[in-house]
């Protein structure tokens, strides 16, 4: 294991009211890695993306980025340190078109000011382009480059998910957080998913992964933790987890002796 | 779709260029001059309320706030008189920093309130505070504003100083629209978490709107002390905050050229109601009633729709 890695869970807990929904949950993300997050549903997985991202606060326990703490930071502040999350549900922006939508994703990184941009300076001008270009390049990349000039609540479903991660990208993630991508895809829109993902860590994106999809988390991920009940049962790679007893037991219910 | 605003812009701006030799005497004209000053206070509030999504009740105090500064500097302190414009300017925007700071984290009818209060607290200082603003009987004498070594003194110099800051405001309201900062206001409607998610500060973005407006209006305000020469509490009121809103609601929030129709149109039209003498106030209320019932989004929808294209402008009707 290396000793510092991007992002270090150190156990974190989260109550809600009296309800523990994460007990002291303890893993790593390494640099480049792609790391799987599974486990039966209301095992805490979201709630942990919400942690992460700063949309919830933490209990108790630590979440550590590049060393830095994230506690206490607010939702923007985390994304600006280079931490992008999707949204189980897709979140877009509907009356913006495609493109505007991955160019919304540049703003934290637009760098020139306000007097220059009522005043429509070069500098402005000139930025505007680039959030173009770029915006249209990831279209490319995820494979909607016709689609630019489409209102983003005109596309599919599938397609909104793709539109989704395209406009994380333009965030310039270090760690991309994709909360169960597959979901509501067909299954060739879910083979396209796999290469996507894997094309995306070789930009040098480390990527956090939950989802349902088993093949696809055993085809893309390095290493899976599985969460139940608010608590890590096993951590490991695809193969190890597949033979893990207590997994099994979590995703098929307990062997149940008959007399 | 910046085309689209220039070339509008210039239709404006030539128009405004032969008005004054189209009007038939100085009351048209100072009446054009009042329009004017409404104009740079409501684009500030339109860029408030259609794109920002924020309400001010208040907004009539930073207008004062630019009036008594300009007031205040150029009789008390015998301050030059273009710089006592810009520093109305500047106090206005930090009068809204101060009050945004806390406020913009409320929502809905809790903002409306914090600035409802605020508008009235101004408004009282204004009549409380003898020894600087002349309580109820206010300032007098305030002089002309010069700059450039020129004197702004006729109505006409007045016309068109008033209407060439609007074009300039107009302009830079169009780059601001139409760039990075319109299009992410347009993400935060509809989906605050998301553009949080990317790493977007909507609430420093929401207070430097906010800033923007009530220097537009500390600016409205300034001129206007040197237009009147005169000036006491009495129109920093409620009634005028709420007269602004409504200008902008009638002509079309969150259109750029919404406010500037609700302007003219709810300035001449009391004007045009003298006519019925007691009952224009009745009618007044009558053809708001009717303007928002048929056309909530604003008499601008119907321009739009007389040139015959659907408002593709997206920043249309945002608010929904």
């Amino acid at each position: 294991m290396n000793d510092n890695p991007l992002l270090h869970i150190q156990k974190v807990s989260k109550h809600f009211g009296g309800v523990t929904a994460l007990h002291q949950v303890n893993f790593e993300v390494q640099e480049n890695q792609i790391k799987g997050l599974i486990g039966p549903n209301g095992a805490g997985k979201t709630t942990l993306f919400n942690m992460i991202s700063g949309f919830y606060p933490v209990s108790s326990g630590q979440i550590v980025f590049q060393g830095q703490s994230l506690t206490s930071l607010p939702a923007f502040q985390i994304a600006k340190l280079g931490i992008i999350r999707t949204f189980q549900n897709v979140k877009l922006f509907p009356n913006l078109t495609v493109q505007e939508n991955v160019m919304v994703g540049g703003y934290s990184h637009s760098k020139s000011g306000l007097f220059s941009l009522i005043c429509n300076l070069p500098k402005s001008v000139r930025e505007e382009k680039e959030f173009h270009s770029r915006a249209q390049e990831l279209l490319d990349y995820v494979g909607l480059s016709g689609y630019s000039t489409l209102y983003a609540s005109a596309l599919p479903f599938g397609q909104q998910r793709l539109l989704e991660i395209a406009r994380a990208l333009m965030a310039k993630p270090k760690l991309l957080l994709l909360d169960e991508p597959a979901a509501g895809l067909s299954i060739p829109e879910r083979k396209l998913l796999a290469e996507l993902i894997g094309k995306i860590r070789k930009l040098g994106i480390t990527i956090l992964l939950v989802e349902h999809d088993m093949d696809l988390v055993m085809k893309v991920c390095d290493e899976i933790v599985v969460l139940e009940f608010g608590s890590k049962i096993a951590e490991g790679t695809a193969a190890g987890i597949q033979n893990n007893p207590r997994v099994l037991a979590a995703y098929l219910g307990e062997e149940v002796n008959h007399a | 779709m910046n085309n689209k605003n220039y070339f509008s812009l210039a239709v404006l701006a030539l128009f405004l260029l032969i008005l004054p030799w189209l009007l038939p005497n100085s009351y048209f004209l100072n009446i054009a001059v009042i329009i004017g000053t409404y104009t740079l206070m409501t684009i500030g509030l339109n860029l408030l309320i259609g794109y920002a999504g924020q309400i001010s009740l208040g907004h009539a105090a930073y207008f004062g706030i630019g009036s008594y500064t300009v007031a205040i500097l150029t009789t008390l302190y015998q301050w030059d008189t273009l710089l006592a414009l810009i520093t109305a300017v500047l106090l206005a925007a930090l009068a809204a920093w101060i009050i945004g700071k806390p406020t913009l984290r409320l929502r809905g009818h809790y903002l409306a309130m914090a600035t409802l209060g605020f508008g009235f607290i101004v408004q009282i200082l204004m009549a409380e505070l003898t020894g600087l603003t002349g309580g109820p009987q206010g300032i007098s004498g305030i002089p002309k504003l010069a700059a450039f070594g020129f004197k702004f003194k006729g109505d006409f110099q007045l016309y068109f100083l008033v209407w060439g800051l609007v074009v300039v405001v107009q302009l830079m309201t169009i780059h601001l629209v139409c760039g990075k900062i319109g299009r992410t206001f347009l993400a935060i409607h509809t989906n605050e978490t998301a553009a949080e998610s990317l790493g977007i500060n909507t609430a420093r973005l929401r207070l430097m709107v906010f800033m923007i407006s009530a220097g537009l209006a500390g600016l409205a305000g300034g001129f206007y002390a040197y237009a009147i020469n005169y000036i006491n509490p009495e129109p920093f009121g409620f009634n005028f905050s709420i007269l602004l809103v409504t200008m902008v609601v009638v002509g079309g929030m969150g259109d750029l050229w919404g406010p500037l129709l609700g302007t003219v149109v709810l300035t001449i039209i009391p004007e045009v109601l003298r006519a019925f003498k007691d009952f224009d106030i009745i009618i007044y209320g009558l053809i708001l009633m009717l303007i928002i019932i048929f056309m909530p989004q604003g008499l601008i929808s119907l321009i739009y729709r007389a040139f015959g294209h659907v408002n593709s402008d997206k920043s249309g009707g945002s608010i929904q």
